[in-house]
């Protein structure tokens, strides 16, 4: 037989010219045989180093049957016996046949190539090239090391044979091929085309943390630009000329906009201004982390302020870095924080120096959307942590200043995460400056309210000019103008800076809006179309978008970019060209009728497409011009990558945009992304979009696993029934989805009270969790199943104490203590440990998980710490760190912890005397508590405080009973039992409720039993005596408060002594 | 006729001849003269940080380091406790690795480029004494001629001291210090077969420290050490090499550099000084390197900064308006702007009163200056 097996670009065989039925290799390990052997040299292996390729994790034995298995399979697909012998000690693939295989073939004139230095020679092999090695096996080790060593040969192949353009495509970092390009272009002199390069080659930088093009480069750049500017004032504003400033965008300094504006500056920050940014940065320098929001309309001169605080703060030497949300329309998540992320390891590139690897890679996912798993759990969670770490990093010299302009527009990803920046750094010389228009409702307005409740916020209201301030402007451009003309742009500008600026500039023509009339008066209709269609793309874009956009033929478009930056409509920037004003790119957007819109989204997705753009921005196009069903393909591939990087209700909104459009296949994955991505976010919808997804799903081994995580879903929302008939009939099969499956029927047996069911199949999950490359989620889940087991069991308190000491050591047990154990923690709080030990330790303990990036685990040792300093009786210390962890729960999506935090809050509150705001925070924990996994312990909890909180006996009484019938008897916690049925016979013995309030006492001392040793005994003295009062009984009440008083002193818990002399 | 020099360098070790070679190759005619025999080792942690690579990139000479087989170092690795922090050499400006050459290599480098520039270089002279004018200006100074026996001036309108922490030249001027640290290590170093890693190692537990650090001959150098107390009470109760071994243990270097499999003796550094930065300048005077500015090894900067206060004191020598004065101030200006921040937290990581958590806090410190360093140096420009 002649065979030919295509593994470039793809795997396909041919047998004597007839190609294999591509079924035939949908079992993976039958091809995968056949893939690892023809790449083997004489395609012969020896039968364990095979069995190691394919099956790592398996023993020889065990993985001997598969082996037969799969090469049976082989066999029938290859059409004989003999195309695949199993001797005892080998196995060969095709030994008796004349085989060619594309990828050996291209590397055996390679190596020629390279080894005669022969540039023809290299071409043919470049040419032989078909594509990567099986790219549809991106995952398998054995594949990876061999696509990666092949590429790099082809890589030398085009290098060898002067193909430098298709070297900037295929290795776009690549700066040497980039300038070679660029030079010959220069040389041919099509300079317009050099600088296009010029920009592909940024845009591929930026990928990179801290990496700029060479000296050299800029060198050439400078070069290119100075012939090729149309004015030349307009060079000597571009960034090129001012290093410190090379972000990729123009520099907002003064001196530039006196270029821009032509005749006079733009009115400088009033000294009240002044006085205050002065008065932040000092703050900043002495080391009081802080976030400024500087608000006011559009146009107000938000920018040159922010200018005049950039340059203060690099002359005081601190490090400066910029980030503007909406540059780019459809951006993904975190963009605009990441953006000055990128601005700041570019400006400062050594600091990289310090920054561990893995929180690198972590940015650098981000900043590409690299990061491929969709449900990943904790992708968000390290890329918080990492982003941090860079800032504080350049914060560790004289401070840095993280400037976040149009702060308005950024998604509540960003939002969130400057929210946690803020609250991270507050004993760094760091600020964060936020600039935004109107102050509306929304993410930003919440950080905004919880920044400020700490003191760390400081707001600055812009505010339009006044008539005097306004009629000194026009006066700088017109000193002969009169009172009525001022009067006149009083009026016309609002007194809005940027609209009196662009009036007079316009000639005073007062009868149009401004900006308007700038571009009105300036451009033809041609030019204008074809600028309305390049801001639909964002305030950025480049050469490449500008010529995809507009379809123009290329002199023409060039000479449309020159004239728009000859009228200071465009400035250039590194990357391409930018609206020198987003009112400006708002003038041309709005003078657009909705269906025109449509019409340029649909024209910008093409030609995103065409430039091989990220899917969130092409997806976005779609749905923005209504083509939601082409929409489909990139919003799925956009939702995943948002997804891994945490921003799931971002990529639930994008799912939700195409939904009603998608069919088939994409129809079944939308939905149970959408099931996944619901479940991460803690949402109970989580459990109907799994149904959802079943129903639209034909598959029977997706079908299998979506039932399984149904079944999750239901448990954790209490729905046992759900759960159970979800999981019926489903067995394990050798795959990584077993693990989800074990977890499933763990955690359900665990809640229906089996709990030697919950404890095999956790030791099941265990070892699949422990042999695959298991989901965040998974390892979460596992954890507390485990932590569920052994709490339920009794042996979890002494365990917990232990581990924590080891968990301050060893950063893999530290990231595995979080929000599930909280309630066990209890044990700890009221147990025999002093509180400084635990506070300590505590702190420890969060500092450890912080490093590895498990903020679960910080903000379960913070959670910890507020408690402690909650019995302890330092109110102040237990306000701050319970409000850091309800917080840091809420960002990062953990809601029991969420719930757990603002319970502990509530009492906190209560001590302090504020009933309302106790029940403000329970009734926010309510909700959260039952849609959590460890609901059944913290309800209890919730609902005792509740009792505590309630305006009068009548209400508390009340919600005894709201609370016996959310609970049921069966489920509940016989630890936690004491937390609710204290309150609870308190509750009753108020309104003479005896029996009932025995009752309770009689479940509190069955409970206490579990509590031995520790302060709970005082809690049951104190109830007894409160019973005892209630009876009439007052020397047994007053004997037996006494001794509660003197037990709780015992304790080190002073506020419950207190209570009980009072 | 007096012969006279525009410049004389008191002490060629890395300071000194990189300064000399700067400004011969500037044009200026320079005399160095040291002490001690050509190519003597010395004490060295030999590591380079990014700062120094960097100036030896752009002097030309980092090909003949490499080309001396220093091998590159792309990572560095820092243990805290048990955990693991891995941070890799990003490329950027000429530097792709870093590099610990043996002192008998950079030291060697850096003199013959100085006499190849120009400078005339005098081993086994020391210097005995200033010259000054009659208003105080140091004018040159006197040399011991061990054949003669005879002491004998030279002149110039600059006398540089690069001759270490008991600078004669900083002595004889009375250079006061602008800044005095408190704390010192003590070290036990040596030598040992390198293994398959080129990463820089750094090693945290309380109350130690060590390193690792890949140098030519594909040896490590290794160090271990803590406060001077530390060091002692191990010294006094155990040999030295029994003492290696108990506080390489403990500080986490583990088995990977035995005492058994030493490849030199194992040297103990003690009795060092704390920290300091002397006033850089003064009429007919200059001080670099050590001479000038001191930070405990456990830095392990103390050749980059010796490396980058050559360069900024010949910038600001050949930037002045009379050649070969130094431009009033900017060298000192430079210079304690960039150290002083490293200065204060290398102290306080020589106090080895840290834990864990204060530790990487005094890294990140660290860290931050060395960026302004590096683009201090940028800024430079292009070599003279």
């Amino acid at each position: 037989m002649e065979v030919d097996i295509t593994m470039l670009g793809g795997f396909s065989i041919r047998v004597d010219g007839a190609e294999v039925n591509p079924a035939e290799w949908r079992r993976k390990q039958a091809a995968a045989i056949v893939k690892v052997l023809a790449l083997t040299p004489r395609r012969t292996l020896h039968r364990e180093l095979l069995i190691d390729q394919l099956w790592p994790e398996l023993t020889v034995e065990e993985a001997a049957p598969r082996l037969h298995k799969a090469a049976h399979y082989a066999r029938r697909a290859l059409g004989g016996p003999g195309s695949l012998v199993l001797a005892s000690e080998s196995v060969a693939l095709l030994p008796q046949d004349e085989v060619r295989v594309d990828a050996l073939e291209f590397e055996r004139i390679a190596e020629e190539a390279r080894t005669a230095d022969d540039a023809a020679l290299a071409g043919r092999a470049a040419d032989a090239y078909s594509g990567d090695l099986l790219p549809d096996d991106p995952y398998d080790e054995w594949a990876q090391h061999n696509r990666e060593r092949l590429r790099m040969l082809y890589l030398d192949s085009l290098r060898l044979a002067n193909r430098w353009e298709v070297l900037t495509t295929v290795d776009p970092t690549d700066e040497q091929a980039h300038l070679n390009v660029i030079t010959d272009l220069a040389r041919r002199g099509d300079r317009r085309a050099a600088l296009r390069q010029f920009e592909r080659l940024e845009r591929a930088l930026r990928q990179e943390l801290g990496v700029a093009p060479s000296r050299t480069a800029v060198g050439i750049r400078a070069a290119l630009l100075a012939a090729d500017t149309p004015d030349p004032a307009q060079s000597s504003g571009t960034a090129v000329n001012a290093p410190t400033f090379g972000a990729g965008r123009p520099i907002r300094r003064p001196a530039q906009e006196k270029i821009i504006t032509g005749r006079a500056d733009p009115p400088t920050p009033g000294a009240a201004e002044r006085d205050l940014l002065k008065q932040v940065l000092n703050d900043v320098t002495s080391g009081f982390g802080r976030t400024l929001f500087i608000s006011g309309p559009p146009g107000v001169g938000k920018t040159t302020l922010l200018a005049w605080l950039e340059d203060a703060a690099n002359d005081r030497g601190m490090r400066v870095a910029s980030g503007i949300a909406a540059q780019i329309e459809g951006a993904w998540p975190y963009a605009p924080v990441l953006e000055a992320i990128a601005d700041l390891s570019r400006r400062h590139p050594a600091l990289l120096d310090g920054l561990d690897d893995a929180l690198r890679t972590e940015i650098e996912n981000a900043l590409t959307g690299r990061a491929a798993d969709g449900t990943a759990h904790g992708g968000q969670q390290r890329l918080f942590v990492a982003v941090a770490e860079m800032v504080r990093l350049a914060a560790a010299g004289a401070g840095t200043v993280i400037v976040i302009d149009d702060a308005h527009q950024a998604d509540d990803a960003s939002s969130r995460l400057l929210h946690y920046l803020a609250r991270s750094t507050v004993s760094d010389r760091v600020l964060f400056v936020l600039a935004h228009r109107q102050d509306r409702s929304g993410t930003l307005t919440d950080v905004r309210r919880s920044l400020s409740g700490r003191g760390t916020a400081v707001s600055l209201e812009m505010k339009p000019l006044s008539y005097e301030a306004v009629s000194d402007l026009v006066r700088r451009f017109n000193p002969d103008a009169d009172d009525d003309f001022v009067g006149a742009v009083w009026v016309a500008s609002a007194g809005i800076p940027f609209a009196i600026v662009e009036l007079m500039r316009a000639g005073g023509d007062l009868h149009t809006a401004p900006a308007r009339s700038l571009v009105l008066a300036a451009l033809s209709t041609a030019q204008v179309h074809a600028l309305e269609a390049v801001a639909i793309l964002g305030l950025a874009f480049d050469t490449d978008e500008f010529l995809a956009v507009t379809g123009l033929p290329d002199d023409d478009a060039y000479q449309v970019l020159d004239e728009a930056q000859a009228h200071q409509l465009l400035v250039r920037t590194d990357a391409g060209f930018e609206f020198r004003h987003s009112l400006l790119r708002d003038a041309l957007l709005d003078q657009l009728s909705p269906s025109q819109r449509r019409e340029l989204h649909r024209r910008a997705a093409q030609a995103l497409i065409r430039l091989n753009r990220s899917p969130a921005q092409i997806g976005y196009h779609f749905v923005q011009g209504g083509e939601q069903a082409a929409a489909v393909p990139w919003v799925l591939q956009a939702a995943r990558t948002s997804a891994a990087l945490g921003a799931y209700r971002e990529a639930l909104d994008t799912l939700a945009a195409v939904r009603a459009q998608a069919t088939g296949l994409d129809l079944e994955l939308l939905l149970s992304m959408r099931a996944d991505f619901l479940m991460a976010a803690a949402d109970a919808g989580a459990v109907d979009a799994y149904r959802d997804a079943i129903a639209a799903t034909r598959d029977p081994v997706a079908q299998s696993r979506l039932r399984a995580r149904l079944a999750r879903a239901a448990t954790v929302t209490g729905d046992l029934d759900t759960a159970a008939i979800a999981l019926e009939g489903l067995s394990t099969d050798g795959t990584p989805d077993d693990a989800v499956l074990l977890l499933a029927k763990g955690m359900l047996a665990m809640h229906q009270g089996d709990l030697q069911g919950a404890e095999d199949a956790a030791a099941q999950a265990r070892q699949r969790v422990a042999l695959g490359r298991p989901e965040d989620w998974q390892m979460f889940d596992l954890v507390a199943l485990q932590g569920m087991v052994a709490h339920q069991k009794g042996e979890w308190f002494q365990r917990l104490m232990l581990e924590m000491r080891a968990g301050v050591r060893q950063p893999a047990m530290a990231t595995r203590i979080f929000d599930s154990h909280l309630c066990v923690a209890e044990y700890l709080l009221y147990g025999p440990t002093p509180y400084a030990e635990v506070l300590a330790l505590a702190a420890a303990l969060r500092e450890t998980a912080e490093r590895s990036g498990v903020l679960r685990a910080v903000a379960f040792a913070t959670a910890l710490r507020g408690e402690t300093a909650l019995m302890m009786g330092d109110l102040e210390l237990a306000e701050t760190e319970l409000r850091e962890a309800a917080d840091l729960h809420h960002d990062i999506g953990s809601i029991a912890g969420e719930a757990h935090s603002l319970q502990r809050l509530a009492e906190v509150q209560l001590v302090l005397g504020d009933r309302v705001e106790a029940n403000r925070l329970l009734h926010r924990a309510l909700p959260l508590a039952r849609f959590s996994s460890i609901g059944l312990h913290l309800l209890q909890r919730v609902f005792g405080t509740m009792i505590v909180a309630a305006q009068d006996p009548a209400a508390a009484r009340a919600i005894v009973d709201r609370a016996e019938a959310t609970l049921g008897v069966s489920d509940r916690c016989r630890f936690c039992a004491i937390m609710l049925a204290v309150p609870a016979a308190k509750a009753c013995a108020d309104v003479g409720d005896i029996d009932d309030a025995q009752r309770y006492l009689a479940l509190a001392e069955q409970s206490a039993k579990n509590w031995e040793g520790t302060a709970w005994e005082a809690s049951m003295l104190e109830l007894r005596s409160h019973l005892a009062a209630r009876t009439g009984d007052v020397a047994e009440s007053d004997r037996l408060r006494v001794q509660a008083a003197e037990l709780f002193d015992a304790f080190g818990q002073p506020l419950d002594a207190q209570r009980c002399r009072a | 006729m007096k012969k006279t020099w525009d410049v004389i360098v008191v002490g060629v070790r890395v300071a000194g001849s990189a300064t000399a070679m700067l400004l011969a190759r500037a044009g200026l005619r320079v005399l160095c003269v040291d002490r001690s025999r050509k190519g003597s080792d010395t004490l060295s942690t030999h590591a380079l940080m990014r700062g120094g690579v960097l100036q030896l990139h752009k002097w030309g000479l980092l090909d003949q380091v490499v080309a001396a087989g220093t091998p590159p170092v792309r990572r560095t690795v820092f243990h805290y406790g048990d955990e693991r922090v891995a941070v890799s050499i990003k490329p950027a400006s000429g530097v792709d690795a870093l590099y610990a050459a043996r002192r008998t290599v950079l030291d060697a480098l850096l003199v013959g480029e100085a006499v190849r520039a120009g400078a005339r270089v005098e081993f086994g002279t020391p210097v005995v004494g200033l010259c000054r004018r009659p208003d105080g200006q140091v004018s040159g100074v006197l040399l011991h001629d061990h054949r003669t026996g005879q002491v004998h001036a030279e002149y110039a309108n600059l006398v540089i001291g690069a001759d270490g922490r008991d600078s004669l030249v900083a002595r004889e001027v009375a250079a006061t210090n602008v800044f005095t640290g408190s704390y010192s290590g003590a070290y036990l170093y040596g030598y040992w077969p390198g293994d398959q890693s080129n990463d820089y190692e750094w090693f945290y537990r309380p109350g130690l420290a060590a390193g690792v650090i890949p140098t030519n001959g594909n040896a490590h150098c290794v160090f271990v050490g803590g406060a001077p107390h530390r060091l002692q009470a191990e010294l006094s109760r155990h040999s030295t090499a029994q003492a290696w071994d108990r506080l390489a243990a403990e500080s986490g270097l583990g088995e990977r550099a035995h005492s058994a499999d030493r490849l030199a003796p194992i040297r103990v550094v003690r009795s060092l000084p704390a920290g300091y930065l002397r006033t850089a300048q003064g009429p007919g005077w200059a001080l670099v390197g050590d001479a000038g500015h001191w930070m405990d090894p456990i830095s392990t900067h103390g050749m980059t900064s010796a490396l980058r206060d050559a360069e900024l004191l010949a910038d600001s020598i050949l930037s002045s308006p009379v050649i070969p004065s130094p431009e009033a101030s900017s060298f000192q200006l430079t210079r304690d702007r960039i150290s002083l921040p490293m200065l204060q937290a290398s102290d306080e990581i020589a106090a080895f009163r840290w834990d864990l958590t204060r530790i990487r806090v005094l890294l990140r410190r660290m860290s931050s200056a060395m960026t302004d360093e590096g683009e201090a140096l940028t800024l430079l420009g292009p070599a003279a």
